[in-house]
């Protein structure tokens, strides 16, 4: 017979939460993945959640990825949300926590949950400071009750590898993700509706160069983005991997891959990076790419980061 | 001794009630936004519907106008508590109700997030309860999920819209000092007074008047930009102020004229729509409410729309 455990409200569950070691699953409880759930008796199911029991409010916090390259500044959305008892959203006050300080910050610590949840971001620390690297916990609790974790989510901290992250590109169709500190673009956008339009352009066979461009259908979301990485300044053709210590595009040194990611401002790239994933090209066009990159401007403070795909 | 087991059963259209919302079958019952049941006899191999817990989640009252796009989520979470990652499929219970910008979703740590754009108020039936459902791909035809919402006149839910007549125009609807009645504006001077990407203040003189009503919406010290979206938690605009005199993380409002004005004001507002150009702003359609002294009923409200 198979044992079933009944994911239970947590509210009860973790009121003896350790809040300087993270959340520890109360008596009668355990921890099964990310969740406290109740050492029931013994109920012959093999499969959902038991139907029959009672509904009970329930709160979840996601992240845009559980695996997380510690570099010190990629933010990660954190998506929470709560549904009553009764099926309707819950609207609470909340306030996100982590179970140890040295694995990063949030840009809000308290939210309003709506109907559609409530959204903000995750700041990783970075791998180089103690204590930063492993495993942590996100923690959601009500601002009335915040000793009372509602839900729970594990990152892992790693060290850092990738250029910027992918996360937001992954949800289906076009999307361009920029965000930006500083002078060279104070702001975070993901543009999903716009006009798109790609190149691919070789030399004496080789793939030198890609060319991503969104015309965003919102003045809000900006106006003619576009995403033009290059090797002619290499000696290999442009293909998927990492390329680090770019400069702009086409006007890169020997031995420097070229990057230009532009609103409609130039800047002159140095030390950039990007990471191309996924590269289909077919003539002179892009059948598919994701590009991730950091962008930083000669003479201007700040980073522009985010991701570029293109494709299905 | 047989096991009992929970499945999630097959919700199909036939099974709704005329009003739209989805009925659970004999034998069933509602437990959040699923219909489930005990059935003892289903067999062992479960569907992957009967192993995960999935979410959809709008607002409960979506505007009925295909010009507008109502965001839809959905979640789901597997028995471990880790985020399932289905391909779906959304759905919806009253054919011609309207349709969704992208049907078929692959759920990722996030969920998956879509738009339902619905029909239009002035068409017969469009208006009224709705049901939206979320199904896996590999069972299109039995929801896991759903919501109830109703189509209504877009006004509710954009109030901007009584705005949008033609021409400029400054709606009023108030119960305070500032202002207690119900006006819209229409022959008047408008005049912008600060036009930029995180500040809009426009004054409005009615024609044969010298007394006007001043509107500032500000977020410089929230967010770089006006765009398109609600702006909760506004406190007060200083109008003409340095950088920096507003709340910091709250975005600013202040609606006031004809010598009435808040000491403190609390409220919240909405861009449907701000352009701007080299010739400063060429397109404005705002709603707001706020609060005085901290007050939470009497209040001002309206909404206004200019065009140079």
């Amino acid at each position: 017979m198979t044992r079933f455990t009944v994911l239970v409200g947590l509210v009860a569950l973790c009121a003896g939460c350790d809040s300087n070691s993270g959340p520890s699953c109360g008596s009668g409880t355990h921890l099964l993945g990310e969740a406290c759930v109740a050492d029931e008796p013994a109920t012959p199911v093999d499969a959902a959640p038991d139907a029959s029991a009672p509904a009970t409010e329930r709160f979840e916090i996601r992240i845009s990825e559980t695996l997380i390259d510690a570099n010190g500044h990629t933010k990660r959305e954190v998506f929470v949300y709560g549904v009553r008892a009764d099926g309707s959203t819950a609207t609470d006050d909340v306030v996100l926590g982590l179970d140890r300080a040295s694995a990063g910050t949030y840009l809000r610590t308290t939210l309003t949950l709506g109907t559609l949840g409530a959204r903000t971001h995750f700041i990783p620390c970075s791998d180089t400071a103690a204590d930063c690297l492993g495993t942590a916990t996100l923690t959601l609790a009500r601002a009335s009750a915040p000793q009372v974790i509602l839900a729970t989510r594990s990152i892992q901290l790693v060290q850092a590898k990738h250029i910027s992250t992918a996360a937001p590109c992954r949800t289906g169709g076009n999307i361009l993700y920029v965000d930006g500190e500083g002078a060279a673009y104070n702001a975070r956008v993901t543009i999903t509706q716009a006009s798109w339009q790609t190149e691919a352009i070789t030399m004496n066979g080789q793939l030198k160069e890609i060319v991503l461009r969104a015309t965003p259908l919102r003045f809000i979301d900006g106006r003619d983005w576009s995403l033009r990485i290059d090797t002619y300044a290499l000696s290999t053709a442009l293909g998927n991997g990492y390329y680090l210590d770019a400069e702009r595009s086409h006007f890169a040194t020997t031995g420097h891959p070229g990057l230009d990611v532009s609103g409609g401002r130039g800047c002159t790239a140095v030390g950039s990076s990007f990471e191309v994933h996924d590269l289909v090209v077919s003539g002179d066009q892009v059948t598919s790419a994701t590009v991730t990159f950091e962008q930083h401007c000669s003479g201007v403070t700040g980073v522009m980061e985010g991701c570029f795909h293109y494709g299905p | 001794m047989r096991a009992r087991r929970a499945v999630i059963l097959t919700i199909i259209a036939a099974s709704c009630s005329p009003g739209g919302a989805v009925m659970c079958g004999e034998g069933t019952q509602q437990a959040g936004s699923s219909c489930i049941a005990i059935d003892a006899n289903a067999p062992a191999d479960a569907s992957p519907a009967a192993v995960g817990r999935y979410t959809i989640l709008a607002e409960p009252k979506l505007a009925a106008s295909s010009g507008v796009r109502n965001r839809v989520v959905v979640t789901g979470t597997l028995p471990d508590g880790s985020s399932a990652t289905d391909h779906i499929v959304l759905g919806f219970n009253r054919s011609g109700a309207g349709r969704y910008s992208i049907p078929t979703l692959r759920l990722g740590e996030l969920g998956a997030t879509t738009e339902f754009i619905s029909c239009d108020l002035a068409t017969p039936g469009c208006a009224g309860p709705l049901t939206l459902t979320v199904a896996l791909a590999s069972a299109p035809t039995v929801p896991v999920a759903h919501v109830d919402v109703e189509l209504v006149d877009p006004i509710v839910v954009d109030p901007a819209r009584r705005c949008l007549g033609g021409g400029n125009v400054l709606h009023l609807e108030g119960n305070d000092r500032i202002f207690s009645g119900n006006t819209t504006i229409t022959n008047a001077t408008f005049e912008v007074v600060l036009g930029f990407g995180e500040v809009f203040s426009v004054k409005v003189t009615p024609t044969g008047g010298t007394d006007a009503w001043t509107l500032t919406f500000d977020t410089r010290v929230h967010i770089m930009y006006l765009g398109p979206a609600a702006y909760e938690n506004a406190g007060k605009a200083v109008q003409y102020s340095p950088y920096g005199i507003e709340e910091l993380d709250h975005p600013a409002i202040d609606v006031s004229g004809f010598g009435n004005s808040c000491s403190e004001l609390s409220g919240r507002f909405v861009v449907r729509d701000y352009t701007l150009n080299g010739n400063g702003v060429q397109n404005a359609t705002f709603s707001f409410e706020q609060y005085c002294e901290g007050s939470t009923t009497a209040h001002l409200s309206g909404c206004i729309h200019y065009q140079p």
